[in-house]
Order: structure tokens, then C-alpha cells, then sequence
């Protein structure tokens, strides 16, 4: 579904992807992991449109997308989900969650999204008026996956989704992503918290320093004794 | 010296002045919001407005205040087409490009005015100019109450728009977090375009009725983007809100003092006022 | 390379020896007094390129130092009758008055700078205009400081002139290749870097405003005793703190030459729309020249001689002096 290939990415003349390539399949959950500064969330923000790479390329569909504007690649249905949730701390809830259905594709699905969303997070529909801005981490970050499923994507990319969130919280996220894959949206998963996303995914990739070191299915890659050492704390 | 009299007759003067001031900056205040677009030419396209609105009126006998309309109209596609040719060049990068751009803008504006028009005192005067509404020795200025009351509903017409619709969502998106917003599906460049032709848009609703309550030359401009800036300052650069009520505040400050003591002063008050917020709270009344 | 070098030299040389007897070899007032409104301009954008280029803190409203200085310059011949010491008044109350004004201008950055200062230049016009000490809106008038035929006047103040503006290139020369220099384009480059690198950054924030003001002060001075006549909308006029702007950043901010070249031109260019269309079309010549910023601005920021240091380092040869920057901040 998604090719990128062999993308070259500055900052300024600072180089921080080498001839990056993967591919995500479509269904199920992909994911990407790495420590910090491997450049996991430069590699999303190349994908969703927000960064562009000096060389190389990323198909979606067969339809070359990285020199597409952020809107465009949204209409397509790549929805992305930055690190730190970036949402509207001085909209309500459902203000955020409606501006989710920006996009045209988006308004038509508005009605049924919205329901799901808060079928899937109960807590959001409690506290629908409220300022985003004053919610705590994990309500925060369900309320960016909620306004992400509200841009109805076929592709949804969640950066960091546990970053900062308590284990109890966590365990519901991931639930629920779960669930979101359950329903047909393909998945990549940007995660530090490794463990969890070799569980959970079918196909995994390994990100060091600008290179994929690493791929193979998720659970082989749990046993790989590599991965054990340098991100399983084994 | 001061009669009580005069001084109420003053502050009411002053409030419906602080109308004609809201009216002309909270276009300014918009385009600061949302694209951090410092817009010096402001004033300018007022007066081309009040230009257009009375040329309108003195070749076709339009009434002004459909004028103003016309001209408001013809002046948001211009806005569309400026942002896209020349000032999207200067956004992202702070407003000290959008300032120096547009007060060159606004020169060479003010001077093609002159050109076309000279630099004469043009009024329009209609029948219903010198109405006046009389309380007791207090006597409000009809036109004046009426753009004080214009400016009270496009105020409020801005806000719900804001608050309601895609485009004003959209809009409050960008100026909260440009990134994020892109990442919504939001067009930066469709949102940077619309809102400078809406804003140059207010600005001509604010000179249109200018027009009609005072004379007017192309040279003014110069003297009420200084007062604009202040106006929208004072208020918090980003805040609507703040805007109107800084607007309504600097009216009374600037009627009052007038009245006390010579006309100018109260420009050099205000200025220094301004000087002074800069340094203590930037950020103004109502600003983050 | 080295040829470089001195052929530059040489070319200042010859073109000083030219300044020189030029008074000699062309006899006509008409050029004299445009060579002197060269001077001038050539003055007043060198000295905003200190701030506005250099620093990087665009002054919108520099004139008002040349209005200060025409004004204590003239004020002070009026009431003491003696001329000597107008100049150096002049030196001394802008240094002071900048000082004062800079050290509470300078912490705002960017456009809020440039509105403060805006606004400065138009209340220092209504002090100016209100009080009557000053002479309000009738302003000061002098006596000519020699009495001699209007030609030789004129040649007198064609070689102060020079002199002034010489030695404020040599000053600001000297400025650029000191430790000070590197210091001013540290701050334009990242304040609050420079001031992790120990760079005084407030004080020389300061002094660049000051001596910046400094030289504004003296052309003012200048003009009043060549004029004969101030009031508070001529001296405190927009159109002086504009022009230097435009100047500057035609000519290439934040360089040596830019602001030289960029007033050189832009006199040019007004002076032979305001003879040839101005005269006939008011405000043309001012349209003309806004629009010429406008275009500078878009296609051209770092200015004419900014654009000919970017040329010559792609091809790879010397460059002509200090690196030019867009002066944007």
C-alpha cells in the first residue's frame, strides 16, 4: 500500500535519512522501531508531507505522494498522528474531533466516524465541551486518535502513541488500536516502547541512525537476539 | 474651562469614534491571528476604499453605504490575489517581512492615489450627513451611531463565523498550530489567501463608512496605520476581542484628552501609551 | 587574486580624486547641489545600515535624529551666534538622546522595533511642532554662516559635505573589520546566541543605535546651516527615514557598499523623475520609487550589491567585502 523508497531527508544540510526504504502492506499493523533520534517521527513527517526529501520516493497506491502537499495526502487517507498529539488546546473536544472531518471524504463519513469514536472512547463523549487543552495525557491522546479516525483514513500513522502515558493507560490505547486494525484501516505504529509493537504487528522495521538496520514479521523479531539486547533490556 | 457637559459630550464622541476604530482594526488583528501578517497597508486600502465608495457616489449616485458594500466586495479578491502573488513569499517566518512589505505597499498605494486623485480633502455629503440624534445638550452624530453599531455586528458576524463555520475553524486552526492544521487536511495557502482578501475586505467596510463621516485624502493613511497598530497592540495582536475593546478605550482616551487640551496631544498620548505597552506587556490586553 | 585588491584601491583613489576636483571641473550649481544631495543620502542609509542592516533592528523612524540635529544645530547658532560648536551640539544631543531612546527601543525586536521607533519620529514632529520654544511650525531661520557669492557657498558645503560623509565611511569601515563588527552581525545572526558567547550584546545594541544617530545628527546639523531654513514637517519628515530604508536595502543591507550604491541610485532615479515627471504628476517619482522596493523586496533582498558578492562566490572568486546579508533579522 505504502512504498517508500530510498528517501534521502536533511534538516538544513544535515542529513538524517539515508536511502530509507520499507513498505506497508495493506491491513493490519506495521511498525517502526527505534530509539530516540533514529529518526522515526522525521520519517512520518516525509510520509504525511510536512517534510520533503531531498532524493528519492513514496508511493501510495501507485500514486506518487512525496511531493504532494499535506492536505492532498490527507484527502488520500494517510492520516498521521503526530508525537505529542499536537491538537487545539483552545477548542473543545468535539470541536477537535469535528475539525478531524475537515476534508471532503471526511464530512460525508461525519455522522458514523463521530459515533464510533466515542463508542471506542466513552470518556470523550463525557467530556465533549471541554477545552482539549485541559484534559490529561491519555485523554489527550485518545482524543488525537479519535479526530485521526474522524479524517476517515485508510492509512493511519500514530506517532509515539504511549509517550508519556501511564501502563494502564497505554494497555487501553493499544486496545484499541487494535481494534481500529480489526476494522480494515492498514497501521503504521512509530513506538519506543518496542515490546508492545512487535506484539502487535505483523511486520516490523528497525530504525537506526537514518538506515533500517532490521525487518521481519513482529514476533519473530521479539526473539531476535539483537532486538533483545539493544531495545528489550534483555 | 472643561464643562461636565462637554467632557460626557467627549466620551460619547470618543465611544463612537472607538467604533470607527474597531471597525478598521479588527481586519489588522485578524490578519495577525491567523497568518501572522503584519498588514501596514491597512489604512491604505481604507482610504482606496473610501475612494472607491466615494466615486461610486459622486459618478453613479450610489448611496454609500451600498458603496461600501461594492467596494468591500471588489476589495477581497484583490486581497486573494495579493497573498497569492506577492505576500506568501514572506509568511512563516515571522511578521517583520509582512510589515516591511506591506508599508512599501502602502506607499506606493497612497502615492498612486495621489497620482490619480491628488492629495485633496474629498467628503461625501449626503442628506443624511449632518443628522443628529439630540439628549438634553448632548448631540450624537447619526452616522456616527450608525457605524458604531455596524461595528458592533460586524464584529459579532466575524465571531460567529469563526466560531461555527469550516473556513473560521480552519482559519482559528492555523493560527493555533500551523503544522497540526496541515496535518488535518487543512490548505495553508487557501487559508493565507482568504483571510488576507477578508481582511482587506474589513478594511474597506471600515473605510467606506470613513468616508461618509470624514473627509478623507490618500495621505491619511500614514498618520491611521500608526493609530491601527496601536489599537490592535493595545488589545493583544491576536485577539479579536481585545481589539474592540482597546479600539473603544482609545477613542474616549483620545476625545477626552482632545477636548482638555489641544487635538494632537492625544495622538502623541496614545503613541506614547503604545511605546510604553510594548515594553512593560507586548502582549497586550487580552493577548497569550 | 591579489590584482583584485588593488584594483578596488585603485578605484577608490581615482574616484576620490575625482570627488575632489569635481567642484573645478564642472561649474554648475545644479550639479553641485545634486552631488551634495547625494552626499547626503549616501550618509543617512550608511548610518541606518548600522542598525537596520548590520544588527538587523530595522528603525522606521531614523529621521527623527536628523530633525534633532538640524534643530540643535540651528538653535544653537541662534542663540549663541557661534557656529563651531553647532555640529558637535548636535553630535553630543543625538549620542544622548539615542542612548536614552535605544536602551528602552532595544528590547523589542523585529516589528515591534521598527513601530517604536515609527512612532518616535512622529512625536518628536508634534513636540517639535507644539512647543514654542523650538519655534513651533514656523521653525528656525539662520543667517548664511559666510557671506560670499552662492557658488562658493555652495562649493564650501560640497567639500564639508564629503568630508562628513568620508569620514563616516571610514568610521564604519573600521566598525566592520573590528571585533565589534563581529560582534554587531553575531546578534543579527542569533541574539540570544551571541549573548552565550559572552558578546556585550545590550551595549553594542546601544552604541550601533547611538552612532548610527551620531551621523544622522551631523548631516542634520549640515543641513541646516546649507538651508537656512528648518520647521519641524521638513526635518521630521517620514520621507527621510523612508528613503533610507529603500536605499539601503536596494543597494544591499548589512554590506559596506550596499547602502552606497543603493543611495546613489535611488537619488538618481528621483531626482530625474521629479525634474522630468514629478513636476507634472505629483507623487509619481515617490510611486515609482515604492514600487522599486517593492520589486527589490521580492526578486532582489539582498540587494544590488548583495546579488553581485553571491555571483562572485558561486564562481568562485574573492569576494568583495563582508558578507551581505538580507538584513532581515
Amino acid at each position: 500500500m505504502l512504498n517508500v523508497n530510498k528517501i534521502n531527508v536533511f534538516y538544513g544540510d544535515l542529513q538524517v535519512l539515508y536511502d530509507l526504504s520499507f513498505k506497508v502492506d495493506e491491513g493490519g499493523i506495521t511498525a517502526l522501531v527505534g530509539s530516540n533520534g533514529a529518526g522515526k517521527t522525521t520519517t512520518l513527517k516525509t510520509i504525511s508531507g510536512l517534510i520533503k526529501p531531498r532524493s528519492g520516493a513514496i508511493f501510495y497506491k501507485n500514486q506518487r505522494i512525496d511531493l504532494l502537499k499535506p492536505e492532498r495526502i490527507v484527502e488520500l487517507g494517510i492520516v498521521h498522528v503526530p508525537e505529542g498529539r499536537l491538537l487545539f488546546p483552545n477548542m473543545s473536544v468535539l470541536e477537535n474531533l469535528e475539525m478531524g472531518a475537515y476534508t471532503k471524504r471526511a464530512r460525508e463519513k461525519k455522522k458514523e466516524n463521530l459515533e464510533w469514536v466515542f463508542q471506542l472512547f466513552p470518556i470523550l463523549k463525557e467530556r465533549k465541551k471541554q477545552l482539549a487543552g485541559t484534559l490529561s495525557g491519555g485523554e489527550q491522546q485518545m482524543l488525537a486518535i479519535g479526530r485521526a479516525l474522524m479524517s476517515s483514513p485508510e492509512l493511519l500513522i500514530l506517532d509515539e502513541p504511549s509517550l508519556g502515558l501511564a501502563p494502564k493507560i497505554v494497555l487501553k490505547i493499544f486496545e484499541v488500536i487494535e481494534e481500529i486494525s480489526k476494522k480494515g484501516i492498514t497501521i503504521l505504529l512509530v513506538e519506543q516502547n518496542v515490546r508492545y509493537a512487535l506484539t502487535m504487528a505483523r511486520k516490523a522495521y528497525v530504525l537506526e541512525n537514518g538506515r533500517i538496520v532490521l525487518e521481519g514479521r513482529g514476533e519473530e523479531l521479539v526473539d531476535n537476539e539483537y532486538v533483545k539486547k539493544a531495545y528489550l533490556g534483555v | 474651562m472643561v464643562s461636565t457637559i462637554m467632557l460626557i459630550q467627549a466620551i460619547i464622541n470618543g465611544i463612537l469614534l472607538g467604533g470607527v476604530y474597531a471597525l478598521m482594526s479588527i481586519g489588522l488583528c485578524l490578519s495577525f491571528a491567523v497568518a501572522r501578517v503584519a498588514n501596514s497597508a491597512h489604512a491604505a486600502f481604507a482610504i482606496l476604499s473610501s475612494f472607491i465608495t466615494y466615486w461610486l457616489y459622486t459618478l453613479l449616485n450610489l448611496d454609500p453605504l451600498l458603496g461600501t458594500l461594492v467596494s468591500a466586495g471588489i476589495l477581497f479578491p484583490c486581497g486573494i490575489m495579493i497573498q497569492k502573488t506577492m505576500l506568501h513569499r514572506f509568511i512563516g517566518k515571522g511578521p517583520l517581512m509582512p510589515f516591511t512589505f506591506t508599508f512599501f505597499l502602502a506607499l506606493a498605494l497612497e502615492n498612486l492615489m495621489v497620482i490619480l486623485w491628488g492629495n485633496k480633502y474629498r467628503a461625501i455629503v449626503v442628506p443624511y450627513t449632518a443628522a443628529s440624534i439630540t439628549i438634553g445638550e448632548i448631540s450624537i452624530s447619526a452616522l456616527r451611531l450608525v457605524a458604531f453599531i455596524l461595528s458592533i455586528v460586524i464584529a459579532a458576524i466575524l465571531a460567529l463565523v469563526v466560531k461555527y463555520t469550516y473556513f473560521g475553524k480552519a482559519m482559528r486552526a492555523v493560527a493555533q498550530n500551523r503544522e497540526a492544521a496541515q496535518l488535518y487536511g487543512v490548505s495553508l495557502e487557501r487559508i493565507y489567501a482568504l483571510t488576507y482578501g477578508l481582511t482587506l475586505m474589513l478594511a474597506g467596510v471600515g473605510g467606506g463608512l470613513f468616508s461618509i463621516i470624514y473627509p478623507f485624502y490618500p495621505s491619511l493613511q500614514a498618520a491611521w496605520i500608526g493609530l491601527l497598530y496601536a489599537v490592535v497592540i493595545f488589545g493583544g495582536l491576536e485577539s479579536p476581542l481585545g481589539s474592540f475593546v482597546a479600539a473603544m478605550i482609545m477613542g474616549v482616551l483620545t476625545s477626552v484628552i482632545g477636548v482638555i487640551t489641544q487635538a494632537m496631544w492625544g495622538n502623541v498620548v496614545m503613541w506614547i501609551v503604545v511605546i510604553i505597552i510594548l515594553l512593560i506587556k507586548p502582549s497586550g490586553l487580552f493577548g497569550r | 587574486m591579489l590584482k583584485n585588491m588593488s584594483k578596488g584601491k585603485i578605484l577608490i583613489i581615482l574616484l576620490t580624486i575625482l570627488l575632489l576636483i569635481f567642484p573645478f571641473i564642472v561649474r554648475e550649481m545644479f550639479f553641485l547641489s545634486f552631488m551634495i544631495l547625494c552626499f547626503t543620502n549616501i550618509a543617512l542609509a550608511s548610518s541606518w545600515n548600522i542598525i537596520g542592516g548590520i544588527i538587523g533592528y530595522p528603525s522606521f523612524g531614523h529621521g527623527v535624529f536628523f530633525g534633532l540635529g538640524a534643530y540643535v544645530a540651528a538653535l544653537t547658532i541662534k542663540y549663541t551666534g557661534v557656529s563651531v560648536l553647532s555640529i558637535p551640539f548636535s553630535i553630543i544631543t543625538t549620542l544622548a538622546v539615542s542612548m536614552a531612546l535605544g536602551y528602552i527601543c532595544l528590547r523589542l525586536r523585529g516589528m515591534f522595533f521598527s513601530l517604536a521607533t515609527y512612532n518616535i519620529n512622529y512625536i518628536f514632529m508634534l513636540l517639535f511642532l507644539l512647543t514654542p520654544f523650538t519655534g513651533g511650525p514656523e521653525g528656525v531661520i539662520l543667517k548664511p554662516i559666510i557671506s560670499t557669492s552662492p557658488f562658493v557657498l555652495e562649493t564650501i558645503f560640497y567639500y564639508l559635505y564629503m568630508i562628513a560623509v568620508c569620514v563616516e565611511i571610514f568610521i564604519v569601515y573600521k566598525l566592520i573589520k573590528s571585533k565589534i563588527g563581529l560582534g554587531l552581525f553575531a546578534i543579527r545572526e542569533d541574539e540570544d546566541a551571541a549573548r552565550t558567547c559572552g558578546v556585550p550584546v545590550t551595549r553594542l545594541k546601544v552604541l550601533a543605535y547611538a552612532l548610527s544617530a551620531a551621523f544622522q545628527g551631523v548631516v542634520g546639523g549640515l543641513y541646516a546651516i546649507y538651508n537656512c531654513y528648518i520647521d519641524p514637517p521638513t526635518v521630521f519628515a517620514f520621507s527621510i527615514s523612508i528613503y533610507q530604508i529603500g536605499s539601503t536595502y536596494v543597494g544591499g543591507a548589512g554590506t559596506l557598499p550596499g547602502p552606497i550604491i543603493g543611495a546613489i541610485i535611488t537619488t538618481l532615479l528621483s531626482e530625474y523623475f521629479r525634474y522630468t515627471l514629478g513636476v507634472m504628476v505629483e507623487g509619481l517619482n515617490i510611486f515609482i520609487y515604492a514600487a522599486i522596493i517593492l520589486c527589490v523586496l521580492l526578486f532582489l533582498p539582498e540587494g544590488i550589491y548583495g546579488r553581485l558578492v553571491f555571483l562572485e562566490r558561486m564562481k568562485g572568486g574573492k569576494e568583495y567585502g563582508k558578507s551581505a546579508g538580507s538584513g532581515w533579522g
